[in-house]
């Protein structure tokens, strides 16, 4: 593992370099917001002192309109071509949360497998995970509760907000490639200390806020359970909290129609929508809004595990900070588990 | 404050007991660290988690169409004018539901709160109109929401039960927000908006928050034919908006619950604003200020000066 | 890297009016050595799309056994379904397939074969049917049992009749209570109750079951008195789909994706998923 460092003012010097070789997303502010952006063509500025940003940058490689390809009328029938991706240059991700790059993992598993989905896997091929410590974590993250950490990830690169310094731990061949470039100075012990008590601090931030022990068993006994009526009551089925999910990866698939021809597009979808399951007869095996609640949460904690080995929920909050109806995650799985006890 | 909510809570007691509602709805937290959320009260037992507090924001009035029977609702100056419209609107029957109307001093949006108040919101006092929040000291109109410094109704028009005091009506005047938008020319215009709409990610919370959205087969669905595609082009997403704003033109009673829910934050009150203007204007009406109203694009008028209604 | 999403090419060649919303078509790829290369197994769905109007999934419902074509039958029943309506022989449409597990053909040899089938039902057993019947020498007695609501609810008439005479199969049709005419030959009754008055022997035996659920509750409770185990009836189910390979997340049961671990299932496996299709 190579560790080095990075003063702060040449992060943008920096970016600026590695956006020669690579197409580079980077938190920016927007209105009061931040949000991961391609640096390409903006002239914004990134932002470091961010908690994180609003969006996961799953958009990356998963973006939320995907042309799967463009089709014309000709004289004999219909003529389909894959949509042109461009893709020059790798995509590179700076200072994404350790929690995002978890979320990343469970993408990577979804779509490949037996069938390769190639748009996602094309973006992905050779990218570059830039992670970024969170050295205060929120309120309302709970990465620990899942099994992550706020210092630690599955990345090229992690970096640790020492002020001034930026203390850059390479941890694959590509990533101690970057490590190479100039801006970068060796660490000393002195840096190496600190970013251990960064590290520490951040760490001794987390609180559990619910017990993870045996969660998929407690869960999958839970479904008949007479509760998810009432604890899904105020949810009134919208998407945010699934396409604000860095782990959430559903999408519909329909035409747009265009003059002369159209394109076929996959479009992020919920389950949290009624119209997910619908069948044309009218029937639809999710009907009940409690139904859907239990969906994601049984998916997340669930079948996700019992199918891929990894949890659907990383931590990262999100859901339960932008619910307009206050539905809290960690409360309804602390229910679950309590109803659980009682029970025995 | 507090005499507010003790006050609820014996009213709630009282209606549970005597059967004059079988579900309540109201604000609750789980514990005091807590902010609010909009809870269903069926048993007496449990009206101790019933609150009211200045992070009272939700229009409760969206559950009334999900629930059955006789409903106890509190609500808001500005919430009971969507109760009223649902009134009108024939969704509800004003017998079937006991309103508890708060006179309502503002509440605090907590976007406006350094870090979202988190960790501090629940340390907040407020008097008059200065808030401590987390040991800091604020005005009250630099944290509340935008709705609440020009809200014309913050007693309630309509209810069963009126708690607090009398609050007075605070000025009109939403910060030249609309005129702005209308000083600018069209492309002018269009640039501001589609700078916002390439951030929507039609998370339809907007539409599903509103308490006029109730259509239970909405157009924005649709396939045959698809009106508006699955697609976030901008010009589906603008049609997007287009049609709901237009739907709710003339009903809607800028309660801000769209503006709210957006977790792209858009301010989808300019264009509430601007309905509410033109509404105003052309047809002289109020959405949601009389129940003997009838709303405005549902009237049909014999001496009507426009000719093609005739 | 190949686009799993671009659907092959696919001609109408041929389009049969099998009910007044139900239609048959025939469709054979733009490449020809595809028509020569392309297999696939009875149960086995496909995506199939008209440009334009999107996806939707449809169980292949002609035998394996017969190549150079597919055939779907489509009801007409919403946005996809109406554009399939329109089309005329010539036109283009999209495949993606074919997807899904199969009938468990191999097991069911040597075996005496009971199909069960309402409606449109028949479509994904007409595939196993002629696949079967190809085969014959393969399997013991087969019976075919196929209801519809009434006369002109039936699909494949031709092909009924053929059943009808072939003298190395039972074949029984029935009409709901109703739906009979004064010409009718077949019986008279719902699916459940004439599968009770024939009281197949559970020895040796495998159904295959497919139709409106209702017909299919009540035909498993009446097999089940009969002294079928869960394991020996088989049925295809049916979700809303999109992708069809288990990435778009709708089409689950519990941790089951239907499109992947299914469509078709034994009843043993059934029993243990959570009551949510
Ligand atoms: C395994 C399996 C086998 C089946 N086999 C058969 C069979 O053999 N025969 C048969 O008849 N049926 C079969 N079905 C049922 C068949 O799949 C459905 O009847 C069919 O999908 C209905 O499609 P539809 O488009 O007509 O219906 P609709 O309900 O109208 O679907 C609407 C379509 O529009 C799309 N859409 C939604 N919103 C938008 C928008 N804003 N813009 C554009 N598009 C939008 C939807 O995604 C959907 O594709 C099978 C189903 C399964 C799962
Ligand atoms: S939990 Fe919240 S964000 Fe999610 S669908 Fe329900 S109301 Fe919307
Ligand atoms: S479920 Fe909520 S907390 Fe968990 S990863 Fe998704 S958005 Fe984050
Ligand atoms: S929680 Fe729902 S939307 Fe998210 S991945 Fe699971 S099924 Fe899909
Ligand atoms: S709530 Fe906001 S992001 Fe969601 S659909 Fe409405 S405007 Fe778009
Ligand atoms: S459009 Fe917005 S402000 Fe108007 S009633 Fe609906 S949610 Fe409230
Ligand atoms: S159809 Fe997409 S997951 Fe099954």
């Amino acid at each position: 593992m190579t560790e080095k460092v990075i003063s702060r003012e040449k992060i943008q010097d920096l970016l600026k370099k590695l956006g020669e070789s690579y197409n580079v997303f980077a938190p920016v502010q927007d209105e009061g917001k931040v949000l991961f952006m391609s640096l390409e063509n903006s002239s914004r500025d990134v932002v470091l002192e961010f908690k994180n940003a609003l969006k996961p940058p799953k958009e990356v490689f998963f973006p939320q309109t995907d042309i799967l390809f463009t089709f014309m009328k000709t004289t004999d029938g219909v003529r389909s071509e894959d949509a042109q991706r461009k893709k020059s240059k790798p995509n590179l991700i700076f200072a994404i949360r350790p929690c995002d790059v978890q979320a990343l993992q469970l993408f990577d598993k979804v779509f490949s497998g037996d069938y390769q989905d190639s748009l996602y896997l094309e973006r992905r091929e050779d990218s570059i995970i830039i992670s970024m410590v969170c050295s205060e974590p929120q309120e309302t993250c709970f990465c620990t509760s899942v099994g992550g950490s706020p210092v630690t990830a599955e990345a090229d690169i992690i970096l640790t907000d020492l002020g001034d310094q930026i203390f850059a731990s390479g941890l694959t061949e590509s990533g101690e490639k970057i490590l190479e470039d100039r801006n970068f100075k060796t660490a000393t012990r002195e840096f190496m200390d600190k970013k251990k008590e960064a590290h520490s601090r951040a760490e001794g931030s987390m609180k559990e806020v619910f017990n993870m022990n045996k969660i998929s068993e407690i869960i999958g006994k839970s479904f008949e359970k007479p509760f998810w009526n009432d604890i899904s009551r105020r949810c009134i089925n919208c998407y945010t909290c699934t396409f604000l999910c860095p782990t959430c990866h559903c999408f519909d698939i329909t035409d747009v129609k265009r003059k002369g021809g159209g394109e076929r597009i996959k479009t992020w979808d919920s389950c949290m929508s009624p119209l997910f399951t619908l069948h044309a007869s009218g029937h639809n095996p999710r009907g009940e809004e409690y139904s859907r609640w239990r969906q994601r949460l049984f998916h997340k904690f669930k079948y996700l595990p019992d199918n891929l080995g990894l949890l659907g929920c990383v931590g990262c909050g999100r859901c339960l900070d932008t619910c307009p109806t206050g539905m809290d995650i960690r409360e309804i799985l602390n229910i679950v588990i309590s109803e659980d006890k009682t029970k025995e | 404050m507090i005499n507010i909510q003790d006050e609820l809570r014996a009213k709630a007691k009282e209606l549970l007991k005597k059967k004059k509602v079988n579900v309540l709805i109201g604000y609750g937290s789980l514990n005091e660290n807590d902010l609010p959320k909009p809870i269903f009260i069926r048993e007496e037992k449990d009206v101790d988690m019933l609150v009211w507090n200045p992070f009272c924001i939700n229009n409760l009035g969206k559950y009334l169409l999900k629930e059955r029977g006789k409903i106890g609702i509190v609500a808001k100056g500005c919430d009971v004018r969507s109760i009223i419209g649902l009134i009108q609107e024939h969704k509800i029957k004003r017998e079937n539901i006991v309103i508890l109307g708060i006179r309502c001093p503002g509440i605090i949006d907590i976007r406006k709160l350094p870090d979202k108040g988190n960790a501090t919101r629940l340390h907040m006092e407020r008097k008059n109109n200065v808030v401590m929040v987390g040991g800091k000291k604020m005005q009250f109109e630099e944290v509340c929401y935008d709705k609440c410094l020009t809200c014309k109704y913050p007693s309630p028009i309509e209810a069963d039960f009126r708690f607090g005091e009398e609050v007075k009506a605070r000025k009109e005047n939403e910060g030249d927000s609309v005129s702005k938008l209308e000083s600018m020319n069209i492309e002018e215009r269009l640039k501001y908006w589609d700078a916002r709409f390439e951030k929507c990610i039609r998370c339809t919370a907007c539409r599903e928050i509103c308490p006029f959205c109730y259509c239970e087969r909405c157009i924005l669905d649709e396939t045959i034919p698809a009106w508006v595609s699955r697609s976030t082009d901008l010009s589906d997403t603008r049609l997007f908006h287009m049609i709901r704003f237009l739907h709710v033109a003339g009903r809607c009673v800028d309660c801000g619950e769209c503006e709210r829910a957006c977790p792209m934050e858009l301010p989808l009150r300019k264009i509430v604003k601007m309905i509410e203007k033109d509404i105003k204007e052309m047809f002289d009406f109020e959405p949601g200020t009389s129940l003997e109203d009838i709303p405005v694009l549902a009237q049909y008028n014999i001496e009507d000066r426009e000719d093609f209604i005739r | 890297m190949n686009n799993i999403y671009t659907p092959d090419i696919m001609k109408v060649e041929e389009i049969k009016q099998e009910t007044s919303d139900i239609k048959t078509f025939k469709l054979i790829f733009d490449d020809k050595s595809k028509n020569k290369e392309f297999t696939f197994k009875a149960g086995q769905f496909c995506q199939l799309g008209v440009f334009g109007e999107g996806e939707a999934t449809f169980c292949i419902a002609s035998s394996p056994t017969r190549k150079g074509y597919i055939e779907c039958s489509i009801k007409e029943v919403g946005k996809v379904t109406r554009a399939f309506h329109e089309l005329q022989v010539g036109d283009t449409v999209g495949f993606r397939g074919p997807y899904g597990n199969w009938f468990p053909i191999d097991t069911m040899k040597k075996k005496n074969i009971i199909f069960v089938g309402g409606g449109i039902g028949l479509a994904p057993l007409r595939s196993l049917i002629w696949n079967c019947l190809d085969l014959r020498k393969d399997f013991k007695d087969i019976l075919i049992l196929y209801g519809a609501r009434s006369i002109s609810d039936l699909v494949y008439k031709d092909e009924l009749k053929e059943w009808e005479e072939r003298k190395d199969i039972q074949f029984v049709k029935t009409v709901d209570p109703g739906g009979e005419d004064k010409d009718w030959d077949g019986e008279i009754g719902f699916v459940p109750t004439i599968l009770r008055e024939i009281k197949p022997s559970p020895k040796n035996a495998i159904v295959v079951t497919c139709g409106p659920p209702i017909m299919i509750k009540f035909s498993v409770q009446a097999l089940d008195a009969m002294g079928f185990t869960p394991e020996r009836i088989v049925t295809t189910l049916e979700m809303r789909m999109k992708c069809g390979i288990g990435k778009c997340g709708r089409c689950n049961i519990g941790n089951l994706y239907v499109c992947k671990d299914g469509p078709v299932f034994s009843y043993d496996q059934l029993f243990t998923l959570p009551d949510e299709y």
